[in-house]
C-alpha cells in the first residue's frame, strides 16, 4: 500500500502542473484550442438575426461555477481520436463479447447485485467529496446508505436504503475541483478509461486514492486488477445496448462523446442540492 | 345552423383551452398518452416493434418543432443556406431524429418505472423548460428537461436535455466537427448515409 502513495503524489503533482500549464496555454494560444470556424457559440453574445435564439443556453452558461464561457479545448484531437478508435475496437472485440457471454450465464439480478456491491464499496469517494463540497447532509445520507446497505443489504449486494428514502448522493473529485473553480483543461481520451480531461484525470487519481481496493497490499494486486476487469465486464453486461444506441444516434461519435462529456461534467458541477 | 355555430364555438374554446394549457401539462398529457399506447397488449413483443415505433414517430411528429431544432443545431451555418437547402436539412434531420429516438423508446419503454414532474419555467413569454426525473425499474434516476417553443397550436419541443447533455448542443458540436473537417455537403452526405433502421 505504502508504495502507492508516492506514485499517487507524483501523478497528482504532474497533473496539477499540466493543468496549470494547460490553463495558461489556452489563454496564450487560442489557435491550439478546438477550432470552431463558425464561432458565435458564446452564449452571452446575442444570436445573429435569423439564427435560432435560445434563452436557456445563456442560463446554462451562467449556472456553471467554473469559467462560464469555457469552451471545449482539444489540441490532442488526433491522438484522442486514435484512442477512440482503439477503445471502440476494444469494446467491440473484447469487452462486448465477454459481457455477452457472461450475461448469458449469469442472471440479471445477480449482475445487478455485483454492480451494487462495487458501487457500495466506493462509499469513501462519495462521502469525502460531498464533505469537500460542503454538502454535509448529502455526506450524511451517503454514510447512512453505506451502513444500511452493508448490513441489511448483505455487504452491498442489495439497496434497501433507496427504499427507505435514502437516495444516492453521487459526488466525485472532478466535481469537487470544478466547484473550487479549477478549469476543465484540455480533453483527454484515455485508453480503456475513455473520455476525460486534465481536471478529470486528477479527479480519477483522487477518487482511486479513496477507493478501498487502492490500499490493499501489493501482493493483492492481481485481485484488485481482476476485480476491476470483472467490474467492467459486469457493468458492460448491464449497459451494452446503450453504447450501441449511442453510436447509432450519432454522426461523429467521437465529437458526440466529447461534447457529452463536457456538458455532463458542467451539469455535475452546477448541480444544486 | 345553430348546431354548426355551437360546434364552431366549442372547437374554438377547445383550441383556446389547448393554448392556455401549461407547458408541463402538455408534456404530461403527451407522455401519458404515448405510454398508454405503448403498453397496449396489441403492440407487445419483438415482432410488434415496428408498430410501436410508428406510435412514437406520430407523437414526435405532433410535439416537436423540427425547424427550430434544426436551426439551433446548425447555428450560424443556417444563415448561409438557401431556402431549398434549409427545407432539405429540416427534412433529413427530423427523419434522422425520429428514426433514432423511435427505435430507442420502442425498445426501452418497458424499463421505465415512473416519471416525477419537477415544474416548469417560462422565459421571454414563449420559451418554456419542463423538468422531470425518469426512474427506471432498477431504481436509477435520470433527470430530463424539455425545452419548448410556443406555437399557434401549443408548445413544441426543440431540445431535450438528458443528464445535463443537450441534444441540440450535442448535434451542434458534431455538425461543427464534421463541417470543419469536410463541408456542409459532407454533413448532408453523412446524414443521408445514416439510414440505420427503416420501418
Amino acid at each position: 500500500m505504502k508504495a502507492n502513495t508516492p506514485l499517487l503524489l507524483c501523478v497528482l503533482g504532474l497533473s496539477c502542473a499540466a493543468l496549470a500549464q494547460g490553463a495558461e496555454a489556452s489563454k496564450a494560444l487560442p489557435e491550439g484550442e478546438f477550432h470552431d470556424p463558425f464561432a458565435a457559440t458564446d452564449a452571452s453574445k446575442p444570436a445573429a438575426e435569423g439564427e435560432f435564439h435560445d434563452p436557456f443556453a445563456a442560463t446554462d452558461a451562467a449556472s456553471s461555477p467554473a469559467a462560464s464561457t469555457e469552451r471545449i479545448s482539444d489540441p490532442l484531437e488526433r491522438l484522442n481520436r486514435g484512442t477512440y478508435y482503439f477503445n471502440d475496437h476494444l469494446y467491440r472485440w473484447v469487452l462486448r463479447p465477454a459481457a455477452k457471454g457472461y450475461g448469458a450465464v449469469a442472471p440479471k439480478p445477480m449482475r445487478e447485485s455485483v454492480d451494487r456491491f462495487f458501487v457500495n464499496i466506493k462509499y469513501p469517494v462519495r462521502g469525502v467529496n460531498n464533505l469537500l463540497q460542503g454538502r454535509f447532509s448529502a455526506a450524511g445520507i451517503e454514510t447512512a446508505r453505506f451502513v444500511v446497505n452493508t448490513t441489511v443489504g448483505v455487504g452491498g449486494l442489495f439497496d434497501p436504503a433507496t427504499r427507505w428514502k435514502l437516495k444516492a448522493q453521487p459526488a466525485d473529485f472532478d466535481q469537487t475541483l470544478a466547484r473550487y473553480r479549477v478549469p476543465t483543461g484540455i480533453y483527454l481520451n484515455w485508453p480503456v478509461l475513455g473520455p476525460s480531461s486534465l481536471r478529470g484525470t486528477v479527479g480519477l487519481a483522487g477518487d482511486s486514492a479513496l477507493s478501498p481496493t487502492f490500499y490493499l497490499d501489493s501482493s493483492w494486486r492481481w485481485v484488485t486488477t481482476g476485480a476491476t476487469g470483472f467490474n467492467m465486464v459486469n457493468t458492460t453486461s448491464l449497459h451494452f445496448e446503450e453504447y450501441d444506441a449511442l453510436k447509432n444516434g450519432t454522426l461523429d461519435p467521437y465529437a458526440a462523446l466529447r461534447s457529452a462529456y463536457f456538458e455532463n461534467r458542467k451539469a455535475a458541477a452546477a448541480k444544486k442540492e | 345552423m345553430k348546431h354548426l355555430l355551437l360546434s364552431a364555438l366549442l372547437t374554438l374554446s377547445l383550441a383556446a383551452g389547448a393554448l392556455a394549457q401549461s407547458p408541463q401539462a402538455e408534456v404530461k398529457a403527451t407522455t401519458d398518452a404515448i405510454l398508454a399506447q405503448l403498453k397496449d397488449p396489441k403492440v407487445q413483443g419483438d415482432d410488434k416493434k415496428a408498430e410501436r415505433r410508428q406510435l412514437v414517430r406520430a407523437a414526435m411528429e405532433k410535439r416537436f418543432a423540427w425547424e427550430d431544432s434544426a436551426r439551433a443545431c446548425l447555428g450560424p451555418q443556417w444563415l448561409k443556406r438557401t431556402p431549398a437547402e434549409k427545407t432539405e436539412f429540416v427534412q433529413l434531420f427530423s427523419e434522422f431524429l425520429k428514426d433514432t429516438y423511435s427505435e430507442k423508446i420502442a425498445t426501452y419503454y418497458g424499463d421505465l418505472d415512473s416519471i416525477a414532474y419537477r415544474g416548469e419555467k417560462i422565459l421571454e413569454g414563449d420559451y418554456a423548460s419542463v423538468k422531470m426525473v425518469l426512474t427506471t425499474k432498477a431504481k436509477v434516476d435520470h433527470p430530463v428537461e424539455y425545452r419548448m417553443n410556443k406555437k399557434a397550436d401549443g408548445w413544441k419541443v426543440y431540445d431535450v436535455v438528458i443528464e445535463g447533455v443537450s441534444l441540440v448542443k450535442n448535434y451542434r458540436d458534431q455538425f461543427d466537427a464534421i463541417i470543419a473537417k469536410s463541408s456542409y455537403d459532407g454533413l448532408i452526405k453523412e446524414i443521408k448515409a445514416k439510414k440505420p433502421s427503416s420501418l
